[in-house]
């Protein structure tokens, strides 16, 4: 079977989950409810999505005037027709429920501007390169933040933490696009290492993801270093350290976990930070994911790609947040569920 | 042992925050008194002057008579100042011009005056709703604290800037031709979606605070709820509101320019800093890559966002200090 090279990392994460998530499971099994914390925050997450897809409906229908208006020279049958087509004339309860439907059987309707595509279909393509990308820039984030704020931490009054500290500073604070901008003109048209723009092959996929990662990155090396240095000075640290382990096995075993646990539960804000991205990134790249699509669909009032859109990133929001809190009850036992 | 530091004086000695509150007042003050400082006018073209390069060729030279209409008593008391104090005098396109001649460092100084605007706008309404929000949770308690707290909980699961992206679309398609009315439905959308923040963050600290003594002994002296809340809850409430808005500003800012580069936000011909990256992002290619078109604009935007978070960091750590620093 030959897998393309977004399917390919779509498939790892998702296989990454699943485990996550059944080591979490075995760990929790005699001293949690698991079954019942996950079904109390699916619930909820099932809620958030009806309430958005409720209010994103309302919006929609509320404004005057539908997305046919625009043409002058359309024929008023034809107009008729196409709004009789997509459920515009219908009362707006009737078609608010069949869109709802429609949500759960993951069949957002009919495309607007691409007539001949649905809206499933469209979002369908763009997911697998969107995940690809999310995923690449989660990984940098986490390979690039985690290692700098463990080094901020333990050598911390020498040179080397100010100067993580002021670098996360600034990537917490310049723009993705800048960021984007600046690696494409040095990258891509400078010195001619990467592709420009498009998509296709990893190599497309390093330049947009690393500028994804940076507000992420940056985030998290702030997190580990406060976490390291709140755990650092506590009694159990000193004890390991004064039964004469090595300096790795007292940061690796003894302080890490406790230390992680804020730059676990960051996780889901973590996700929202990457898809927020991925949306001006995509656009800028010309890479054809679910952002660019998003962003298209919002300048041409393509109503159900919209909508469809917005629904998928709720969710995805949702289940990341969820799954933060599992992971950070693994590794935090004060936690509960 | 000495006492303990109040919050505003380790504000003070923090030498990053003295000079963030510097930078910011700077920009501040350069957006505000635009009209009064020498600066060409931000639509003012001239073709033969079409992507000139920065140069100190022209730093001093004749303004050329005003193509916009002055309106508005500030505007015309501004110009007057300005006529008084440097002549007919303008600075010249010292960093450079762009597709249609027009200065970049005008448009840069004009465009941030509406960036600036769109935050404080929204951060009002952030401060007014969240704390009121926040309070009301925090100090009632029960179910309406509940209720209001599963709402926000809701909302905080959404990711704010697709239902903004989403909201601002179609409000831009319902018909409204006004300018001043898109702008202000902007600042509305970006504002009502970033109250959430505040509103969590005051209610934990009205919660902990109604556990306090002097808050019980307020109660019973018997004051009027009004009274407790207005002058015992509130005043103590104001750091937090403090840290509250060090949070909601950058943010609102960034999500500005982001809705302004991405095209759904200010709309020509007004300008911001993102709608200025956008057209500089627009006319970069690798032949003529013309970068002062995207670097003046982009490297004011990082300077303000990275001195407000600073400040920001600051703020949080005098008055949070249980944190290591």
């Amino acid at each position: 079977m030959h897998l393309s090279f977004p399917n390919s990392v779509t498939l790892l994460i998702t296989s990454l989950v699943v485990v996550a998530l059944s080591r979490t499971g075995s760990r929790l099994k005699h001293s949690r409810p698991l079954t019942a914390f996950l079904a109390r925050r699916l619930a909820a997450t099932f809620i958030t999505v009806i309430v958005v897809h409720a209010c994103a409906f309302a919006l929609m229908r509320a404004v005057p005037g539908g997305p046919f208006d625009t043409d002058p020279r359309m024929d008023p049958i034809v107009r008729a027709n196409l709004v009789a087509r997509y459920g515009l004339d219908r009362p707006w309860i009737e078609s608010w429920l069949s869109s709802l439907g429609g949500v759960f059987r993951a069949d957002f309707g009919p495309s607007m501007a691409w007539r001949d595509n649905s809206a499933t279909e469209i979002l369908g393509a763009g997911f697998p390169v969107s995940a690809a990308l999310g995923a690449l820039a989660l990984f940098f984030a986490i390979v690039i933040g985690v290692p700098s704020g463990i080094v901020a931490a333990t050598q911390r009054g020498k040179w080397i933490d100010p100067v993580i500290r002021s670098v996360s500073s600034v990537g917490l604070a310049v723009p993705n696009f800048l960021v984007a901008t600046v690696l494409i003109s040095v990258f891509g048209f400078g010195l001619r290492w990467l592709p420009v723009a498009g998509f296709g092959t990893w190599r497309h996929a390093i330049l947009p993801a690393f500028a994804l990662s940076l507000p992420v990155a940056a985030a998290l090396a702030r997190l580990v270093r406060t976490g390291l240095l709140i755990e650092l000075p506590k009694d159990h640290v000193r004890t390991a350290r004064a039964k004469g382990l090595s300096p790795l096995r007292v940061l690796w075993v003894h302080a890490l976990p406790g230390a992680l646990g804020p730059a676990v539960a960051y996780i889901g804000p973590a996700a929202a930070t990457i898809l927020t991205g991925s949306l001006v990134i995509e656009s800028m790249a010309a890479i054809p994911g679910m952002g660019t699509h998003f962003v298209s669909a919002a300048m041409n009032r393509d109503y159900p790609l919209a909508l469809g859109a917005v629904v998928i990133y709720t969710t995805l929001v949702s289940l990341f947040n969820v799954f933060a809190d599992l992971a950070h009850a693994r590794l935090d036992p004060r936690i509960r569920l | 042992m000495s006492a303990p530091m109040s919050p505003w004086a380790i504000l003070r000695r923090d030498r990053t925050a003295r000079a963030c509150g510097i930078v910011l007042t700077a920009i501040a003050l350069l957006a505000i008194l635009a009209d009064a400082l020498p600066f060409s006018d931000p639509g003012f073209v001239s073709t033969s002057r079409r992507y000139q390069a920065p140069s100190f060729s022209s730093v001093w030279e004749p303004a050329p008579r005003a193509a916009s209409d002055v309106v508005g008593v500030w505007s015309v008391a501004s110009r007057a100042i300005r006529l008084a104090v440097f002549g007919d005098y303008q600075i010249g396109p010292i960093l450079g011009t762009d597709e249609l001649g027009r200065c970049i460092l005008s448009r840069t100084v004009f465009g941030s005056r509406l960036s600036l605007l769109a935050a404080l706008a929204a951060a009002c309404v952030t401060l007014l709703v969240g704390t009121a929000v926040g309070t009301w949770a925090g100090w009632k308690g029960g179910r309406i604290e509940t209720t209001i707290m599963r709402c926000v909980d809701l909302a905080d699961s959404v990711p704010v800037v697709f239902v903004v992206i989403f909201a601002v679309s179609f409000l831009r398609a319902s018909g409204i031709t006004n300018p001043s009315a898109k702008v202000a439905v902007f600042f509305l959308t970006l504002g009502a979606v970033t109250w959430i923040t505040m509103a969590r963050l005051v209610r934990a600290h009205a919660r902990s605070l109604r556990e306090q003594g002097f808050i019980e002994s307020s109660v019973a002296l018997g004051l009027t709820e009004r009274r407790l809340v207005w002058k015992h809850l509130l005043p103590n409430l104001v750091p937090t509101m403090l840290v509250g808005m060090s949070l909601t500003i950058p943010r609102i800012l960034l999500f500005e320019s982001f809705l302004s580069f991405l095209g759904m936000g200010v709309e020509s011909p007004d300008l911001s800093l993102g709608t200025l990256a956008r057209s500089g992002f627009g006319a970069f290619n690798p032949i003529e890559p013309r970068a002062w078109l995207l670097a003046v604009p982009g490297i004011s935007l990082a300077a303000l966002l990275l001195a407000l978070n600073l400040l920001g960091d600051s703020i949080r750590d005098a008055f949070d200090p249980r944190l290591p620093r």
